[in-house]
């Protein structure tokens, strides 16, 4: 570990969590930032619980893995915001907390009694920040969403997708739930930003995260490419979508294991480290023609340049290919999945990018991914709270207060 | 500062940034965006890439400052030209260590220890001091000094792998996602250490790298694996398309919903974006979306009103949904199905977002803005609204060079012989260089 002492840097903040769905990866980002991250589900619980798959293959909400992820390090309390007493309840801890992040629909928690303004003047101190599908206003405001929505209205899905002949010709979305953490990556920083601020005024505010906004300013050369080209871009196999067609990236190898080939940025000195390898093969073809040594001679040809990259991969397996490849300084790897990373030791043992986190009722440990800003430091994340795990303690905290408030 | 902007939280914070490429410059765009001065350090001979990646339409004259794609990048930020490889350049990187806050840099692992400025000699310089790499595969471990870009990271952490059609080839990504979100999470991480620090007084270190940040963005499914042992190989992709759950109702799509009927449907219209992204998320939900189709025969079975009817069937409701799609234009039919309360969005391309979409302009999102070189341009704005901050974007760009004067002079307080003196010895800017190089090819 690069720091071996904790970086907890939210510690001592509490923050309240409303809703489910979107809202909930930035309260994982607090939470495991070392915020007291406080979760108010229904008493039925959050809806994301009956979400599969599940530890243990049978549903159960106590083991959704969906829930597990964004909820890890968090704690819960069952409230029915429907009723009076819980409200008054859920009021108590806004007044005891820090930030309040808010992942209902836009006015949601005014119409429960609970509205930013109202919160913030009992509490000067307070941020408030709601995470909505399209913002707090505008025409979209209260248009019903989804990932797939989400993904689709911030430009995301138009840009995913295969070359002809790949694959259907149809808009591809990424899955994992990426609506979510685009947001939960935005709201992050201005509730980070929030909370610096608050450091020098002592004064709180309220925070407006758009989900569809945040996703459409993370499109890197997309709306470039439009604003300054005019120019629309079309779908490419696991590459920038190009305004123009573009030779392929992504070759199956030997072993049947896909591989990405980066072509770009291969320079004369690369070029020929690349031509010498697969020369030693037999396999380099026409490459060793020295019209091709210089990139002003390869830059109209990078297409059959690529095809004879393709061939190569063809007879090679993945890690071969990683492994001789990146030792020529070639910037290219294969395409793994979950099994193969868990078993790289890169991540598994040298850089500790996985946490094992015991869950203390059983002993069972589960191993959760490090936020990346926080691998190199102590571990952080705690299980993810069983429904109404802290209702109790934190009901008793607020009794307490409440009793030193009428005797003072 | 041309503006001076109201309550931003990082009003004071300076940022010595040396990084380059999307990663590292969109970290320090956020962190202008907030307030951070970022005093961007390059050597002219070896600029920014993305100064020469992608111009205006039809641009004749491209040099290093009219790059439109960095602009909208860099936006915000200021520009030293600066030999770091001269020792003299060196001290003057060392005494801007004392006056910063934050040391960003993207280099290769090791760049900043050969310059004798690893974290503890930057911390003997200034204990406050928050150092940020974004790398690969981070600073440490065997794969350190393996190369990645962006769509190497994707395939290398995951996030290609999960993306893809049943039977098809992994479809990956569309744009270096690892380059934006690392930039996001150096930015969150950035932030925390300065918060920490306010009540600390110590700085950190934080070693990100891309790959990592993929790992950690696959979500539910990278959890699966490493909590059940389920194994995704053998597989070619996880075979889910655009859905949440598969037709025997496992899930596929880590999406945080159970929906089904889920799906992208082709509409009228030209173009290859001539889709409807619908998600039926529950049961009322399919209720709703009967009544806005006018209640067809083949939706009225009673065994599709539960989830569970609707995913072993989804074959046969897509195809009925995309028979139904296909005559209608797509903005109107996401209206149709937002007024009968069912999840629905015209699938938007980045011209749609610009041209076409309501929502975002009256969000303000992209804002016309007048840079030097290339006249009335559209900038991409920060995604939340604070209350209290103003978070406009400061209509300032780092032309090359531009700011090396204010720097020496401002920040670190040069007499004008010491100015001079460094100019004179080329350490400031290269012999016989324009103060506007022409850039021969761009990259796009």
């Amino acid at each position: 570990m690069v720091n071996p002492e904790n970086f907890r840097p939210l510690q001592g903040v509490r923050v309240i969590e409303f809703g489910d769905g979107l809202g909930s990866y930035a309260g994982r980002l607090l939470a495991d930032s070392g915020a007291e991250v406080i979760k108010v589900e229904p008493p039925q619980g959050a809806a994301s619980r009956s979400a599969g798959p599940f530890v243990g293959g049978a549903a159960d909400p106590e083991q959704s893995l969906q829930f597990w992820h964004a909820n890890a390090s968090k704690q819960s309390i069952a409230l029915d915001l429907h009723d009076p007493q819980d409200v008054a309840t859920a009021r108590a801890l806004v007044a005891s907390a820090d930030v309040v992040l808010d992942g209902l629909a836009p006015g949601a928690l005014q119409a429960l009694g609970l509205g930013q303004a109202a919160l913030r003047a009992a509490h000067s101190k307070l941020i408030v920040c709601a995470i909505t599908p399209f913002g707090q206003d505008g025409p979209w405001a209260n248009y019903t969403s989804s990932d797939l929505v989400q993904l689709a209205a911030g430009g995301l899905l138009s840009v995913c997708g295969y070359d002809g002949g790949d694959g259907p010709d149809t808009p591809v979305a990424p899955t994992g739930g990426q609506a979510a953490h685009i947001a939960g990556m935005t709201a992050m920083m201005a509730i980070l930003a929030a909370l610096i601020e608050v450091q020098a005024s002592g004064e709180g505010q309220f925070i407006d995260v758009s989900a569809q906004a945040s996703i459409a300013v993370s499109l890197e050369m997309g709306v470039p490419f439009w604003a300054y080209q005019q120019r629309e871009v079309i779908r490419h196999t696991a590459r920038h979508a190009m305004p123009a067609e573009s030779p392929r990236w992504q070759h199956r190898c030997a072993d049947g294991k896909y591989f990405l080939a980066l072509p770009l940025y291969i320079d004369d000195a690369r070029f020929a480290a690349l031509v010498e390898w697969f020369d030693a093969e037999g396999l380099a073809e026409d490459l060793t023609d020295p019209s091709y040594q210089l990139m002003s001679g390869r830059a109209h040809r990078m297409g059959h340049i690529i095809e004879v990259i393709g061939r190569f991969c063809a007879k090679h397996d993945a890690a071969t290919m990683f492994r001789e490849s990146q030792a020529r300084r070639l910037p290219w790897a294969p395409v793994n999945s979950p099994d193969e990373i868990l078993a790289d030791p890169h991540f598994s043992e040298a850089r500790h990018t996985f946490a094992d986190v015991a869950d203390p009722a059983t002993g069972q440990q589960y191993r959760f991914a490090k936020l990346p800003y926080l691998i190199g430091h102590a571990d952080t994340t705690t299980m993810p709270p069983r429904l109404d795990q802290h209702g109790a303690r934190l009901r008793g905290e607020l009794q307490q207060n409440q009793k030193v408030q009428h005797a003072q | 500062m041309s503006t001076k902007l109201k309550n931003r939280p990082l009003d004071g914070v300076r940022v010595l940034d040396f990084t380059w490429s999307v990663a590292g410059p969109t970290m320090t765009r956020y962190l202008a965006s907030l307030g951070a001065e970022i005093i961007k350090v390059e050597w002219p001979m070896h600029p920014d890439p993305m100064r020469s990646a992608m111009y205006l339409r039809d641009e004749s004259d491209k040099t290093l400052n009219n790059g439109s794609f960095f602009a909208n990048l860099n936006i915000g930020k200021r520009s030293l030209s600066l030999n770091a490889r001269d020792p003299h350049g060196l001290d003057v990187i060392r005494e801007l260590v004392a006056k910063c806050d934050v040391v960003a840099e993207s280099f290769s692992p090791g760049v900043l220890e050969k310059w004798g400025m690893g974290f503890e000699a930057m911390q003997a310089i200034n204990p406050g001091i928050v150092y940020v790499s974004i790398s690969g595969f981070g600073h440490t471990g065997p794969h350190r000094n393996k190369g990645t870009w962006g769509p190497t990271a994707q395939a290398m952490g995951g996030t290609t792998f999960m993306s893809g059609m049943p039977g098809n080839q992994p479809a990956g990504w569309g744009w270096s996602y690892l380059d934006v979100s690392s930039g996001y999470f150096g930015a969150i991480g950035v932030l925390s250490a300065l918060f920490d620090r306010k009540r600390t007084g110590k700085g950190v270190r934080l070693d990100l790298s891309q790959v990592e940040v993929g790992v950690s963005l696959l979500g539910p499914g990278m959890l699966e694996h490493a909590v059940t042992g389920r194994s995704f190989v053998g597989q070619q992709a996880v075979p889910g398309g655009n859905r949440s759950l598969d037709n025997g109702g496992a899930t596929v799509g880590y999406r945080g919903d159970s929906a089904a009927p889920h799906g992208v449907y082709r509409t009228a219209g030209e173009g290859a974006n001539a889709y409807c992204a619908i998600s039926v998320l529950d049961d009322a939900q399919w209720q709703r979306l009967k009544e806005a189709m006018g209640q067809p025969a083949w939706a009225a079975d009673a065994a599709l009103d539960t989830v569970g009817g609707r995913v072993a069937r989804q074959d046969e409701l897509d195809a009925h949904l995309a028979q139904w799609a296909a005559t209608q234009d797509k903005y109107a039919l996401m209206q149709q199905l937002q007024a009968h309360g069912v999840a629905a969005s015209a699938v938007q391309s980045p011209h749609d977002l610009v041209e076409h979409d309501p929502q975002l302009r009256a969000r303000g999102l992209h804002v016309p803005l007048e840079h030097p070189r290339l006249g009335k341009q559209l900038f991409e704005s920060v995604p939340f609204r604070m209350e209290k901050t103003e978070l406009a974007l400061e209509p300032h760009w780092p032309l090359l060079g531009q700011d090396t004067d204010y720097v020496l002079r401002e920040v670190l307080g040069y007499s004008e012989a010491q100015i001079e003196s460094l100019a004179a010895a080329h350490i400031t800017w290269p012999e016989g260089l324009p103060v506007e190089p022409k850039v021969e090819r761009s990259l796009w």
